[in-house]
């Protein structure tokens, strides 16, 4: 799976599409914890155009997040809706990411 | 994968139990949904809930990708969506899988459990059977407001 990324300012966003899951979760997953690796701990997921995220697709969004805060980072969520929203809701994950309405917004957050 | 429409208006697709698979069943479902005249965020729910049982079904009753068949059937019956997931795996009942844990702080939340849980909370009704020496089962409801059959 090719994964398109973005940067904003020092922050790199990676844009998540269609339908993340146990296909497709272990290369979102190797991309973002190869990004902490070499040293970028400030990420973005931008979710706008997810159809759906499946159990496998947030465990890969887990433990890139715990893999960042490890090393001081984080990795912040935007435009996070719809069926997508409610599934990060009942899940108890709306508690654990930082939600921002878009990647311009979640980007700006790493600077306040 | 081979599509079939029956006389009484069930749809049934078969593929080989490969994690590249979840996506043809996705496509069949949406298509199928359509016919049934589902609105689309119903759809999702249950496209959701079935990538998650074909993903255990894979992972745990196959125990990794294989050339091991699933059938997926939809239909209707009154105003509830219908499916019925068929494999010829280790019987799973994900009745015996815990609750996730779901209100813990990040590095002390356990994992596991979530993909039943979100099949649970998609669906209306969730039900494993075991039909010894031949298949198991696991047969999803969903009740739509407004489907009605496109002929």
């Amino acid at each position: 799976m090719e994964l398109k990324t973005s940067k904003i300012g020092d922050v790199i966003t990676i844009i998540l599409t269609g339908r993340i899951d146990a296909n497709v979760a272990p290369d979102i997953e190797q991309k973002m914890l190869s990004l902490i690796s070499e040293g970028t701990c400030e990420l973005v997921a931008d979710l706008s155009d997810v159809i759906f995220i499946s159990s496998a697709g947030l465990r890969a969004l887990i433990t890139a997040l715990k893999e960042a805060k490890r090393k001081q980072g984080d990795l912040r969520l935007a435009g996070v809706k719809g069926r997508v929203l409610e599934v990060f809701d009942i899940t108890g994950f709306s508690n654990i990411f930082q939600i921002y309405a878009d990647a311009e917004e979640s980007a700006r957050s790493y600077s306040n | 994968m081979t599509v079939r429409r029956t006389e009484d208006n069930r749809f049934e697709v078969e593929v080989k139990a490969k994690l590249e698979n979840l996506a043809v069943i996705d496509d069949f479902l949406t298509e199928t949904m359509q016919q049934f005249g589902m609105k689309e965020d119903e759809g999702v729910q249950v496209r959701l809930a079935v990538n998650e049982a074909c993903t255990n079904i894979i992972q745990y009753a196959y125990s990794g990708e294989s050339e091991n068949s699933i059938v997926i059937l939809c239909s209707m019956s009154g105003n509830d969506l219908v499916i019925e997931i068929r494999d010829w795996g280790k019987p799973f009942d994900p009745e015996a899988v815990p609750q996730p844990d779901i209100e813990s702080e990040l590095f002390e939340r356990r994992e596991g459990g979530v993909g039943i849980f979100l099949m649970k909370q998609m669906m209306n009704d969730v039900r494993y059977s075991f039909h010894s020496g031949k298949y198991n089962e696991l047969r999803m409801i969903k009740h739509i407001s407004a489907g009605r059959l496109r002929r």
